[in-house]
């Protein structure tokens, strides 16, 4: 059975590195991308089965790459340390699959992952 | 507080009217008294006139009776003598009664030798008096007296003839009601009631003639007194209409009236003035107070204003906190997740050294956040010293080494004079200035594929060093460069948007200046100026001395 792809896109390279060797280490198949015009030219040309992605980010926000992504989509799973309200509604309202708060506990960030790639 | 305000105001009105009344009650008294007093001396002048008028119209009496004497005299003073003259001056049939009387020189009784007319020889003791009178007087003239009976009323007068013993004596009838006809007809009288008395006093027993029929009475009454003979006769006046012409008499009632009109005219004036203006004064308390409301309450919405305002700026604290520190916190938990995997396989791993190291990192770029947001809070005063700058540009430039793809370049003056700035503050400043620099030529890589480069350059002018931090970055427009040194304005998404604003405030503190000069795409050059150590007005004291 081939691994999930996963795309990890954050700005912040400590958060960006991590991430990568944790998802890795849990057997997925990881790609980091530095920011959400590469992240979102990435998908593009690449389907991913789930997207981990910080919302506040240079030239294209994870809001705005979340609602700028073909269908069907990949799962996207945010990641923020602080969010207005208005980008959370507006994630939610173009499907994001979850929406998690930094700093979280990698176990549940895993099990959150985990079931974006069976979904 | 109104009543107390009304009665304070309305004093000097009742004032005014009471001034205004005394003024109008004593020129009315002062008129009235005026034409009593002009009316007085009219009537004064009118009872002298009437006096000589009256005396006059008697005085034929007196001339008939001179003449009688001097004709009785000049023909032997007897009987004969008498008889003649009497017959031919006051003959019985004109109603006159004569006689010629002598005074006894021993007894002193008087007796007529010889009388006409119904009188007997011896004289009733009036007429004895009148003789006695007569011929007693050391200036002899005509002596008069009234006398009535029953009958009538008839005035007697005496005169001395030559000798001191012998007098000559006449009586005629008094009729007061032809008397009052031919008064009245006169024009003088008209406007007088007049009566004449052969006395010097008012007395009624010798009440000669008056109009009316009746003497004059009351307060009103004035007399006059007039020698007739040897006897004095008054007569008694008294205005039967005011002599000064009823208007005149009557003015004082009109300066009364004009007066009482005048005060109340005036007390309404002042009165309706005095309204108005506590009107105009309740006006303005009104104004006074609804302008203090509105006053406190816009001080009440500015308050609230500022409140909100703080709430805003500890949003905006929460947002860059929450964002900031979270996120190293992030990476440190994601970091202690990969130690804990490693210690748990029980190996040495390689990366293990790699994961401390990240946690490391995130942990200082946490405490520098920190530092920031307390050094904005807690602004500290400078405590100044000379400071060499190119010293400072040095331990900067070991401090935050140039990233991959910058590259620094520094122009220095040679001989720089050293600053008088805080140490830490300075270094502060320069570090945020050049990782700002750093930034903002990493956010630049299309512009410069090979690389950008930020040029630190320092220079003296006029007692000031300036130090330029130059790089070939992304640039600002006009907007972002008016905002940059608000607090919590951030153009990059990391950074807690507090650097440029700490550094302006320690530029100002030192008394420098900060000039930006920045063009979009091409790069932005932040240049800072500090007091060269030793001049202007700043003391210079080697190993700190307090500016400001």
């Amino acid at each position: 059975m081939t691994p999930h792809t996963v795309l990890v896109v954050d700005d912040e390279a400590g958060m960006r590195d991590t991430l990568v060797d944790i998802l890795e280490a849990a057997g997925y198949d990881v790609t980091p991308a530095e920011d959400g015009a590469i992240a979102l030219e990435m998908a593009r040309s690449h389907p991913y089965d789930v997207i981990v992605m910080d919302i506040r980010m240079p030239v294209l926000n994870g809001v705005e790459v979340l609602a700028s992504l073909k269908s069907p989509p990949p799962q996207v799973v945010l990641m923020t340390g602080f969010a207005f309200e208005e980008q959370l509604e507006e994630a939610r309202a173009h499907n994001a699959f979850a929406i998690m708060q930094k700093p979280f506990q990698v176990p549940h960030l895993l099990q959150v992952i985990a079931a974006a790639a069976a979904a | 507080m109104a009543n107390a305000r009304e009665s304070r105001v309305r004093w000097p009105a009742f004032l005014l009217v009471f001034v205004l009344l005394g003024i109008t009650v004593g020129s009315t008294v002062g008129a009235y008294r005026a034409n009593r007093l002009q009316e007085g001396r009219l009537l004064g002048e009118r009872a002298s006139e009437v006096a000589l008028i009256l005396t006059d119209s008697f005085s034929s009496l007196q001339t008939q009776l001179s003449t009688m004497a001097a004709e009785t005299s000049l023909n032997g003073a007897n009987r004969h003598s008498f008889l003649s003259a009497a017959n031919a001056l006051a003959p019985a049939s004109a109603g006159f009664e004569t006689g010629l009387a002598q005074r006894d020189p021993a007894t002193g009784e008087i007796r007529f030798i010889v009388t006409t007319g119904s009188l007997t020889s011896t004289p009733e003791p009036v007429v004895a008096d009148l003789l006695n009178r007569t011929l007693r007087d050391s200036a002899p003239g005509v002596t008069t007296a009234v006398l009535s009976d029953d009958r009538q009323r008839s005035l007697a007068l005496a005169l001395p003839v030559g000798r001191h013993d012998l007098a000559i004596y006449e009586r005629l009838p008094l009729d007061l009601n032809a008397a009052t006809k031919a008064l009245t007809s006169g024009k003088q009288f008209h406007e007088l009631r007049v009566a004449l008395y052969a006395s010097a006093s008012r007395d009624p027993s010798q009440l000669l003639l008056t109009t009316n029929g009746s003497p004059p009475q009351g307060d009103s009454v004035v007399m006059a007194r007039t020698r007739f003979g040897a006897d004095t006769w008054l007569v008694a006046v008294q205005a039967t209409s005011p002599l000064t012409g009823s208007f005149a008499h009557q003015a004082y009632w009109l300066v009364l009236g004009v007066g009482l009109l005048v005060t109340v005219l005036v007390g309404f004036v002042v009165v309706t003035l005095l309204r108005r203006r506590d009107y105009a004064m309740v006006l303005v308390a009104e104004r006074t107070e609804a302008l203090e409301d509105s006053m406190s309450e816009l001080e009440r919405t500015q308050e609230q204003l500022v409140r909100s305002e703080r709430l805003a700026a500890i949003g905006e604290l929460a947002s860059v906190v929450g964002h900031e520190l979270r996120n190293p916190l992030g990476v440190i938990t994601n970091a202690h997740y990969l130690l804990r995997n490693v210690l748990e396989r029980g190996q040495v791993d390689p990366d293990a050294a790699r994961h401390l190291s990240t946690a490391e990192r995130e942990v200082g770029a946490a405490t520098l956040i920190v530092g920031d947001l307390l050094d904005y809070a807690r602004a500290r005063q400078p405590v100044t010293s000379a400071v060499d700058v190119g010293d400072l540009v040095t331990e900067i430039e070991s401090i935050l080494p140039a990233p991959p793809g910058v590259s620094v370049a520094r122009e220095e003056q040679p001989d720089l004079p050293a600053v008088q700035a805080d140490r830490d503050q300075l270094r502060q400043v320069l570090l945020n200035l050049l990782s700002n620099a750093y930034e903002a030529v990493q956010a630049n890589p299309p512009a410069r594929p090979n690389g950008g480069t930020v040029t630190i350059r320092t220079s003296a002018t006029g007692g000031k060093v300036s130090i330029a931090v130059a790089d070939t970055g992304i640039g600002m427009d006009d907007e972002t460069r008016a905002q940059v040194f608000e607090p919590f304005f951030s153009g990059k998404t990391r950074g807690t948007g507090l650097g440029l604003a700490v550094t302006r405030r320690i530029v100002d503190s030192h008394g420098g200046a900060i000039r930006i000069d920045s063009e979009l795409g091409v790069g932005s050059t932040f240049t800072v100026e500090f007091p060269v150590a030793g001049a202007g007005g700043h003391a210079s004291v080697e190993g700190g001395g307090v500016v400001r």
